[in-house]
């Protein structure tokens, strides 16, 4: 993927920068990251119109408040990502209500790096051992599925329900154990053992 | 108060994350969670974690009008629509928004002529020709390729600055153009400079301006326009299409 331009150290600099209004580190940051968080909200929102809406409103957000940056948040394109997908959230609340397919004549949103494969893989290719694999492996598999859809379709409960043909309140409970289990796991609680 | 209970805390901050948390409940935990710091804790916890499954969507690189659209937004002031967010007004001088884009632009450039990995501003070690018959390019000659997207409208644009003229050939067709123009602008330095409205078929031959430079790369834009072009001198449409000329000889 965007390897050396998304270096973490880089990107922290640059937000940096933006802070203090530089536009031309504004410029960089978008060419490094902008495909990585236009690629994330197609696959949330999967209209084109929306996703590049949702960059805009995401960059706009990152000139003004790039200093609201913290290493707290993760590295810099994990902070970027939450905001894009948060952003992305909001506006599936707006607009989803009008569209329950995507339009005709539309092209299917593919976006994932290979359709067939587990989108938890494809997120630790090049990191080593990654514990949210571990942990993801370690859930049933409708908890498993139910957080993942969520994840990256941005389904409400509700939305969970009708997907995964189930009463909503067994959705509501799948959620909230898999992301307990997940916790707890996360933490070594229990879970897989931590290596250092 | 039900966000006493630890771990409600917990699950409310996960599903926020995750984003099961909708609606009302949803604002109420980002009040709650900007004055209460083990509560942001929480939810940090799960930015960080949740953030890896960002990692694995494929990349997708957005249309170049996408930038230019930003600009104008942020140009325009017209910030950050996210609800109830007192935004700190940061003015950006023009200029400085267009230095930045042309930046952008020279790396577009940069990495349109061959996958070299030269970084932005060494436009001077941008190959020209490689075969040795090349003839020797006197005036060079830099060519576009305009695409609006959604509709099969395009120009191929050649220009020569040392005749200061360009020739434009038009395909396709933009049937949302109605009673409007479509108008061509360099991006310089300054910003943008019209160079003049773009023919919707057939070919046509324009002036370029005079100050017109490849310093740093040469980037286009169009904009749609009121009939007859920009009443302005500066583009006061939508941005349809924007992209770099390169040198072609």
């Amino acid at each position: 993927m965007s390897s050396a331009t998304a270096d973490p150290e880089r990107l922290t600099q640059l937000l940096a920068a933006i802070g203090g209004g530089d536009q031309r580190a504004f410029a960089q940051l978008y060419e490094s990251c902008s495909s990585h968080l236009f690629g994330l909200l197609l696959r949330i929102l999967q209209r084109r119109d929306w996703a590049e809406e949702a960059l805009q409103d995401c960059f706009l957000k990152i000139w003004q408040k790039s200093e609201t940056y913290e290493p707290a948040r993760g590295a810099p394109l994990t902070w970027l990502s939450t905001i894009a997908r948060y952003r992305a959230l909001d506006l599936l609340r707006m607009k989803r209500p009008e569209v329950e397919m995507p339009e005709e004549g539309e092209e299917p949103p593919m976006t994932l790096a290979d359709p067939g494969q587990d989108p938890v893989d494809g997120a630790i290719e090049g990191e080593g051992i990654d514990k949210l694999r571990d942990c993801m492996r370690g859930l049933q598999d409708e908890q498993r599925r139910s957080v993942l859809l969520a994840y990256y379709e941005g389904y409400t409960h509700q939305e969970l329900a009708r997907a995964m043909k189930a009463p909503l309140g067994t959705v509501k409970s799948w959620v909230r154990r898999g992301l307990s289990r997940l916790r707890d796991c996360l933490e070594g609680v229990g879970g897989v053992v931590e290596q250092e | 108060m039900k966000y006493q209970d630890a771990r409600l805390r917990r699950m409310l901050a996960a599903e926020y994350v995750l984003g099961t948390l909708r609606g009302p409940a949803r604002r109420r935990f980002e009040r709650l969670a900007r004055a209460d710091a083990a509560l942001r804790a929480e939810q940090y916890f799960w930015e960080t974690r949740l953030g890896r499954l960002a990692l694995a969507v494929k990349p997708v690189t957005p249309a170049p009008t996408v930038w230019l659209s930003l600009l104008r937004r942020i140009e325009s002031g017209n910030s950050v629509p996210l609800r109830a967010r007192p935004a700190e007004p940061k003015p950006v001088p023009m200029r400085r928004i267009w230095a930045g884009l042309a930046a952008a632009a020279a790396v577009v450039v940069v990495v349109m002529l061959g996958q070299r990995g030269i970084l932005p501003g060494a436009h001077e070690t941008a190959p020209v020709a490689q075969a040795p018959t090349a003839v020797a390019p006197a005036a060079p000659v830099y060519v576009a390729q305009l695409k609006v997207p959604d509709s099969t409208m395009q120009w191929t644009v050649s220009l020569s600055l040392a005749k200061g003229r360009m020739t434009v050939a038009a395909a396709g067709d933009y049937p949302q153009l109605g009673q409007h123009s479509m108008e061509l602008w360099w991006i310089s330095p300054q910003g943008p400079v019209a160079i003049g409205l773009l023919p919707v078929q057939g070919n046509g031959s324009m002036a370029l301006p005079k100050a017109m430079l490849a310093q740093g790369g040469i980037t286009l834009a169009v904009s749609l326009e009121p009939q007859g072009g920009s009443p302005t001198g500066k583009p006061t449409g939508p941005v349809l299409t924007s992209g770099p000329a390169v040198q072609a000889a």
